[in-house]
C-alpha cells in the first residue's frame, strides 16, 4: 500500500468511525425521530442554572407524532387536547429568573377514539421573533412577554397566558396567532391564572401594576370575550398577585407582603422584599353589586402562588391554597428549600369577618387542580404534586415530584399515586368522563419525565382507583420538560 | 407563517422607527418645569447642560440648587452625565415590552407635556432618539431630545419614585 492510499483510507475510517459515534449521540439524542416527524430542529445548548438542568432542561426540537406507543388502554371516551404551557428559552439566555423568563413552549397531546398524537410548539411571541432574527438572547428584551405561563380555551379561543402581558392567541395546531387583548379593552397584562364560570362562560381576571394606580384592575369578560366589567381596586402599595379565586358572589383576591419596593429596586436590583411586619389581606370583590366597596379582612403574613378553589357556606366562605408561611424570592437551592408549603384552608366568617385557618395537609405541595366544573362551588376532589424537599435537595436541582396526591375534602383524606423510581410528574389537569354521575368520574392527566430513559409519558390515572397503574401511560419518544400550567380542551371548543 | 411573522416583526419595528426618526420636532425641550403643589417654578435646559458638562451653577440653577448639599448636587450630575450605550432599535425593543410600558406609564404621571398630559410618549421618543446619537448618550440627551417642554410634578415624583434626585 502506498503511502498515500494508506493515509487516504486512514482518514476514511477515521472519518466514518467519527460520523457513526455522531450518528449514534443524535439518535440517543434524538431518539430515532423519523425526519418526517421533526418539525424544526434548533441549536442546542447547557445551562448551569438550576432551573435550566435535569427535569428543568429546555428542549430544542419542535415534533409531530402519530400513533404514541401506549401501555394499558387510552379511555375511548377522552376526546379533545390536553395542552401545557413552560418556559423553554430557545437561546442560552444572559442571565435566568425562573420562573419569569423564557419562552412559553406549548406541549400537546390530542386524543381521538383511543388514540393519541403529540406536538410542541414555541408560541412566536414579539421578543422571541426579535431573538430569531439576532439568532441570540437579547438583553434588553429581559422580562418580555414569555407567553409561557398558562394556556386557557376562552370564547373560542386558545389563549396563552403570562402575568405581565396581553394573552398570545395560539390555533389547535399551536401556531401563533398574536396577541389578543379583547378587542383593544385590555391594556397590557393579564393574570395567567383567570378563573372560568362554567354556568355563565364568563372569564374572570385582573392585571397587577407596579407603577400605576391602581395598582390592581379586576375583570370580567362574557363568553363572547367582550369585557363587561373595569373595576379598579385600591392598594396602599403595589404587590406581586400570581392568582386568585371565584365564589358564587366574590372574586378572591390576597395582598401578601411579597411587596414592590422601588428604593430595594434600585439598591439591590430584586424589586420584590417580603415584609412579614406587614401581614396580609383578603379582599372580597361582590360579583354581582358592582357598587358594594371590597371587603378587607387582615391577618398574619403568608403567601401563596395558587389557590385549590373558594366557595360559600354556611355563611362562611372557605378558601383553600397551598399557602407558604414565608417567601423567599430567590434562585438559590437554600431559598427554595426555606420556602415550605401546606395545604391550608382559611374559613372566612362572612357576619363577623374573622378567619379560621386548618391545615388539610403539611406536606409541602403546589401546582394544585380540580375538575374546573366545580370552580367556586363545594367541592370533593382536588390534585396537588408532592414536591419533596428531600429530593430536592438530595438533586440539588428545583422541580422533581416523585407523587401526585389526591385529595377527598369530603372526607378529609388523601391518597398518593406513586410515580415509578426515576419519575417524576408534573401539574395535574382533570378531565371528566363523558358519561360522569359521580365526582369520582374523571381522569387525571400528568406528564411523567423518566429520568433514566430521558423521555416523558402521559399519564392517564382513574380517579376511582387512584393508587393503581395507570389506565393509559402514553409514551414520547422525546422529553417533555417540567413545565407550568395547562388544560384540557374538549373537542370543538377552540378553533 | 415564520417568514411571514418575522417580516411583519421587522418591517413595523422600521416603519415605526422612521416615523419617530422623522416626525419628532427637530426643537427639542427648552425649558423644564417643577410643579411644586399650586406652584410652578422654570428652569432652562441650558443651564442645567451647563452644569452637567462643566459643573458650573448658573444664577437661575443656583435658585434650586442651593437648596441641595454638595454631594447631592454631584450625584444629580452623574446621573445626568451617565453614558449609556443601548443603541435605538434595542431601546424602542425595551419600550415595547409591558412591565417597561408601565414603567413608563407610571414616570409619564410625574413627568408631563407642558399641559399636564402623561408624558409616556414623549419620553419613550425622546429615549429612542438619543440613542440613535452616534456613540454613547445620556439622560441629557434624552431632555434635549423630550419633543416639548417638560413639566415634573415634584410631590407626585417624591412619592412614587422615592430615589429619584
Ligand atoms: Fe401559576
Amino acid at each position: 500500500m502506498k503511502r498515500r492510499d494508506f493515509l487516504t483510507t486512514t482518514v476514511s475510517v477515521a472519518a466514518l468511525t467519527y460520523l457513526s459515534r455522531q450518528a449514534e449521540a443524535w439518535s440517543q439524542n434524538h431518539h430515532q425521530l423519523h425526519s418526517s416527524q421533526i418539525h424544526r430542529t434548533y441549536p442546542s445548548w447547557a445551562s448551569r442554572d438550576l432551573f435550566l438542568q435535569g427535569i428543568n432542561a429546555p428542549v430544542f426540537q419542535e415534533v409531530d407524532l402519530d400513533n404514541l406507543p401506549v401501555t394499558g388502554e387510552i379511555p375511548p371516551d377522552l376526546a379533545g387536547m390536553y395542552v401545557r404551557n413552560g418556559p423553554n428559552p430557545m437561546f442560552q439566555p444572559i442571565a435566568y429568573a425562573y420562573p419569569l423568563e423564557g419562552d412559553g413552549m406549548l406541549h400537546a397531546v390530542y386524543f381521538e377514539a383511543g388514540k393519541a398524537k403529540y406536538r410542541n410548539r414555541w408560541i412566536l411571541t414579539k421578543g422571541l421573533i426579535y431573538e430569531m432574527q439576532a439568532k441570540q438572547a437579547l438583553p434588553e428584551l429581559r422580562f418580555r412577554n414569555y407567553a409561557n405561563t398558562h394556556i386557557i380555551a376562552h370564547a373560542g379561543k386558545l389563549l396563552a397566558l403570562y402575568e405581565t402581558g396581553l394573552p398570545y392567541e395560539v390555533s389547535r395546531d399551536l401556531e401563533t396567532v398574536g396577541e389578543w387583548s379583547f378587542n383593544g379593552k385590555l391594556e397590557q397584562a393579564m393574570t395567567a391564572h383567570p378563573k372560568l364560570d362554567v354556568d355563565t362562560g364568563e372569564l374572570h381576571f385582573y392585571r397587577y401594576s407596579f407603577f400605576t394606580e391602581p395598582y390592581l384592575t379586576y375583570y370580567v369578560a362574557n363568553a363572547a370575550g367582550e369585557i363587561t366589567r373595569t373595576t379598579g381596586i385600591e392598594l396602599p402599595q403595589p404587590a406581586l398577585l400570581h392568582d386568585m379565586a371565584l365564589s358564587d358572589n366574590y372574586a378572591i383576591f390576597c395582598h401578601c407582603p411579597l411587596v414592590f419596593d422601588f428604593q430595594q429596586a434600585m439598591r439591590t436590583g430584586i424589586p420584590l422584599v417580603w415584609q412579614p411586619e406587614q401581614g396580609a389581606r383578603i379582599g372580597l370583590i361582590h360579583r354581582h353589586d358592582l357598587d358594594r366597596k371590597p371587603i378587607w379582612i387582615e391577618t398574619e403574613a403568608f403567601w401563596v402562588w395558587h389557590f385549590m378553589n373558594a366557595f360559600e357556606q354556611n355563611g362562611t366562605l372557605v378558601v383553600d391554597c397551598a399557602y407558604y408561611p414565608q417567601m423567599i424570592l430567590e434562585n438559590t437551592l437554600s431559598a427554595i428549600l426555606s420556602n415550605r408549603s401546606r395545604f391550608q384552608r382559611l374559613t372566612i366568617n362572612l357576619d363577623d369577618r374573622t378567619i379560621t385557618q386548618q391545615t388539610l395537609d403539611d406536606r409541602n405541595v403546589d401546582f394544585p387542580s380540580l375538575d374546573r366544573q366545580q370552580t367556586g362551588k363545594p367541592y370533593r376532589f382536588g390534585y396537588m404534586p408532592h414536591m419533596d424537599l428531600e429530593l430536592i435537595a438530595q438533586k440539588a436541582i428545583p422541580n422533581y415530584f416523585p407523587e401526585l396526591i389526591q385529595y377527598d375534602l369530603v372526607n378529609q383524606t388523601s391518597q398518593v399515586h406513586c410515580l415509578q423510581p426515576g419519575c417524576y410528574c408534573g401539574e395535574a389537569t382533570v378531565v371528566p368522563k363523558s358519561n360522569a354521575t359521580s365526582a369520582t368520574d374523571h381522569y387525571v392527566l400528568t406528564w411523567v419525565f423518566n429520568e433514566i430513559t430521558q423521555t416523558s409519558d402521559l399519564l392517564i390515572l382513574d380517579a376511582a382507583n387512584f393508587t393503581a397503574a395507570p389506565l393509559a401511560q402514553i409514551h414520547l419518544p422525546v422529553r417533555v420538560p417540567m413545565g407550568t400550567h395547562g388544560s384540557w380542551i374538549v373537542a370543538g371548543e377552540a378553533a | 407563517m415564520l417568514v411571514d411573522a418575522i417580516r411583519l416583526g421587522v418591517g413595523s419595528l422600521i416603519g415605526t422607527l422612521i416615523v419617530l426618526l422623522t416626525t419628532a420636532s427637530a426643537q427639542g425641550a427648552e425649558r423644564i418645569y417643577l410643579k411644586y403643589g399650586p406652584l410652578l417654578f422654570s428652569l432652562s435646559v441650558e443651564s442645567l447642560a451647563t452644569f452637567v458638562h462643566t459643573g458650573e451653577i448658573t444664577p437661575e440653577l443656583a435658585r434650586y440648587t442651593s437648596q441641595l448639599d454638595q454631594n447631592t448636587r454631584q450625584q444629580l450630575r452623574q446621573a445626568l452625565q451617565q453614558p449609556y450605550t443601548m443603541n435605538e432599535v434595542a431601546v424602542y425593543r425595551m419600550t415595547e415590552i409591558p412591565v417597561v410600558v408601565d414603567f413608563l406609564q407610571g414616570l409619564g404621571e410625574v413627568i408631563n407635556t407642558p399641559s399636564g398630559l402623561n408624558g409616556f410618549y414623549a419620553i419613550r421618543s425622546a429615549l429612542v432618539l438619543a440613542a440613535a446619537e452616534p456613540g454613547d448618550w445620556t439622560m441629557m440627551d434624552v431632555i434635549h431630545h423630550f419633543p416639548t417642554d417638560i413639566r415634573i410634578d415634584v410631590e407626585r415624583a417624591m412619592q412614587r419614585f422615592p430615589v429619584m434626585p
